[in-house]
């Protein structure tokens, strides 16, 4: 017949046994995940450093220059388009110092002089070939 | 053990009683003692055992019940070879421009190759830049590795593998990029196939490069480099020179804000890149500026009070002085006050005020300009002043208006900063100042001296030869240069360096704008002139007018009361005739 005590340290060791390879298997786990997200930082990082690169290359202001003058009707501004605030005249009846109401704002300006083109068909940022780079 | 007597010795026992012949017989003397020993070593031993497992049971109750409550035992670091290799390097804004990406290379272990033929044909298939008989001499040697080809495209990489060859393998390698590609070509520099920094920052910081986790942030500004380089290029394009070369830069701090030279190079192929593209204009030219010395001519002047705004020098005749003739370009053939002579650039006003001043002096308001000898630069492709071994009046008489002596852009450019800011002279440097942190820099000229030559300045661009500068509404002022270049020992008339030099806006300058164009040829637009006024200054206007809503500096009215009153001089109303620009 078996003792208690021996029972008790039996079903001790079973118990300790189960409970030590259980966590013997959770360390491995985590460490295949902690190589896992590692290596994922590291391709993340990786793609970052290509991205930013790709970036940089497509914001090369020549590049930019020639884009703005195939797609936008947009000129540098001039230095006669630049004035401050304080050379803006009240309207009359505004008190001068006084905060100016919205309702006291100049009237809006003239539409723009030309026609903004009207999108053609497919023309689209595409022509970005990254073979190129 | 109870120590009760033995039962047949006890007097009382029954009759009947025998002791069990079975039974454990009562132990006597040595054998007791020992049995007793092992039964409390046995005891201890237990109890050991009970308090160890007790001690791991516990432990392991803690970890299973309450994981992760705790810090880990010792930080895992993320792996290293996550740090590149090479910082990145960024301009003051943070624009990318170089980097460091990971390419595959190509190498060979020739000893598991197969059949060397079969692949050398192949791969020269899929790799068709590389030579065949080398190749297969490469995959016959007898060694265990070999490169084949570094920094294979994704689409490379993929047709190699694609091929299914034993023995070719691939090792990513760090590559440099320039996603800015020529733009700023010089300053960045570019580095060898083993991230080896062979010119410009590369170069110069190579260890700092290494050793840095952070990116590199310069003091270029990408935008104004753009401006800087368009509007040089177009210059040279118009004048149909063969090279040219700009600089932006903070008079306030000795930050360069842009910095070209003209033919460039793509770093990111400078195996096609000749000596004449690799050429730093900027800061390994050493060129004899012209007139724009003057404006060292006359701040030293005025400086050490040898004449002032007042005072005059006769230009009527030419100086012969043994058998050099300096004669005025521009004659006005009368007497000139200080501003006439600064605003006509006449070299006979400014010979006899540099003679009048001295060798000593000259020599030594030079020096303290920076410009006899060689500055300290993040760049390591730098020129030293080229100096006269001996310093005859005659010297001093051509420096006074810029000849006989050369300097590179970048030590003009350093130095007219100083003159222009008030009188303190700041080191140029590529590397942005941390802001609110004052610049390093000693006093060279007296306030009131750098007030002066604002003036003066502003009136070359109002009146004189730099009319062409003028950028209405931010206050240019500045200095023409025309230097012929020394060919053979002489100089050649029709090889000219023809440069301007801008400061804005003049009553409190921020920017200087630089640019010098070589050897450019007068055409109609200029009336055939190939002059600095004519050339290089309306280059400056257009980069001043370009680049003054990005560093946000407003258009100001040139006629308010104030702006006159800071820039006024005193100078007889310009003769009727039309000044030629020089």
């Amino acid at each position: 017949m078996i003792r208690p005590s021996t029972a008790l340290w039996a079903s001790a060791v079973i118990v300790v046994g189960y409970a030590m390879f259980q966590v013997k298997y959770e360390v491995m786990q985590q460490e295949d995940q902690l190589a896992r997200l590692n290596r994922q930082i590291a391709e993340s990082r990786e793609a970052i450093r290509v991205l930013n690169a790709e970036w940089s290359f497509l914001t090369q202001p020549t590049r930019l220059g020639e884009l703005s003058k195939r797609y936008l009707n947009l000129v540098p501004i001039g230095n006669a388009q630049l004035g401050s605030i304080d050379a803006i005249p009240l309207r009359n009846g505004a008190q001068a110092g006084a905060v100016a109401q919205p309702a006291a704002t100049p009237a809006p300006p003239p539409p723009h002089p030309v026609a903004r083109p009207e999108p053609r068909p497919g023309a689209r940022l595409a022509h970005y070939d990254p073979s190129t780079e | 053990m109870s120590q009760a007597p033995s039962r047949d010795e006890n007097p009382c026992r029954p009759r009947h009683y025998k002791p069990d012949p079975c039974g454990p017989a009562p132990l006597e003397g040595p054998a007791r003692q020992s049995l007793d020993t092992s039964h409390t070593r046995l005891l201890i031993t237990a109890a050991l055992f009970c308090v160890g497992f007790a001690v791991i049971g516990v432990r392991l109750l803690e970890v299973g019940l309450f994981a992760g409550r705790e810090a880990p035992l010792a930080p895992r670091t993320v792996a290293a070879h996550l740090v590149p290799e090479r910082a990145d390097i960024v301009d003051r804004n943070g624009v990318l421009l170089a980097s460091t990406l990971e390419t595959p290379s190509l190498f060979a272990n020739p000893k598991q190759i197969i059949d060397a033929k079969d692949a050398a044909t192949r791969l020269h298939r899929v790799l068709p830049d590389l030579d065949e008989a080398e190749l297969y001499q490469k995959l016959s040697s007898d060694k265990s590795f070999i490169w084949l080809k570094r920094h294979l495209t994704p689409r490379e990489e993929a047709q190699v593998n694609r091929l299914g060859l034993p023995g070719l393998q691939f090792q990513p390698e760090g590559k440099r990029v320039y996603p800015k590609g020529n733009l700023a070509a010089h300053v960045v520099g570019y580095t060898d196939t083993d991230n080896k920094g062979l010119a410009g920052i590369e170069r110069g910081l190579e260890r700092e490069l290494r050793n840095r986790s952070e990116p590199l942030q310069l003091s270029i500004d990408t935008r104004l480099q753009y401006i800087l380089r368009d509007e040089t290029q177009k210059a040279i394009a118009q004048f149909n020179a063969i090279g040219g070369m700009g600089m932006i830069m903070d008079v306030n701090t000795g930050e360069v804000l842009a910095m070209t030279s003209l033919p460039d190079f793509d770093p990111n192929n400078p195996g096609t890149a000749t000596p004449e593209t690799t050429f730093n204009r900027a800061t390994l030219g050493d060129y004899e500026m012209g007139s724009v010395f003057k404006i060292f001519t006359i701040a030293m002047a005025l400086d050490a009070h040898v004449t002032t705004l007042e005072g005059g020098y006769d230009a009527t005749n030419p100086i012969k002085i043994g058998r050099f003739t300096i004669h005025d370009d521009h004659a006005q053939r009368r007497w000139l006050t200080v501003p006439e002579i600064f605003t006509y650039s006449s070299n006979i006003g400014a010979a006899k005020m540099a003679l009048d001043a001295g060798t000593d002096r000259q020599r030594d308001y030079l020096g303290r300009l920076g410009l006899l000898t060689a500055p300290r630069f993040e760049i390591k492709e730098l020129a030293a002043p080229l100096v006269p071994a001996v310093w005859r009046p005659v010297n001093t008489m051509t420096i006074g208006f810029g000849h006989g002596m050369s300097v590179s852009p970048l030590q003009l450019a350093t130095a007219v900063s100083a003159v222009a800011n008030g009188g303190v002279l700041h080191p140029a440097t590529l590397l942005k100042r941390p802001e609110g942190e004052a610049a390093p820099g000693k006093r060279v000229l007296k306030p009131e001296t750098s007030v002066e030559m604002r003036k003066l300045l502003r009136l070359v661009v109002e009146r004189g030869t730099g009319k062409l500068a003028n950028a209405p509404g931010y206050l240019v002022g500045g200095k023409t240069g025309t230097a012929e270049k020394v060919a053979h020992r002489h100089y050649a008339t029709h090889a000219l360096l023809s440069s301007f030099v801008g400061v804005f806006p003049a009553n409190e300058p921020r920017y200087l704008v630089l640019i010098s164009i070589d050897e450019p040829h007068g055409n109609k637009q200029s009336f055939g002139y190939a002059t600095g006024g004519w050339i290089a200054a309306p280059a400056v206007r257009s980069t001043i007018e370009r680049m003054a809503s990005i560093v946000g500096i407003p258009p100001v009215d040139e006629d308010s009361p104030e702006i006159r009153r800071a820039l006024m001089v005193n100078m007889p109303s310009p003769p009727g005739r039309k000044l030629a620009a020089n």
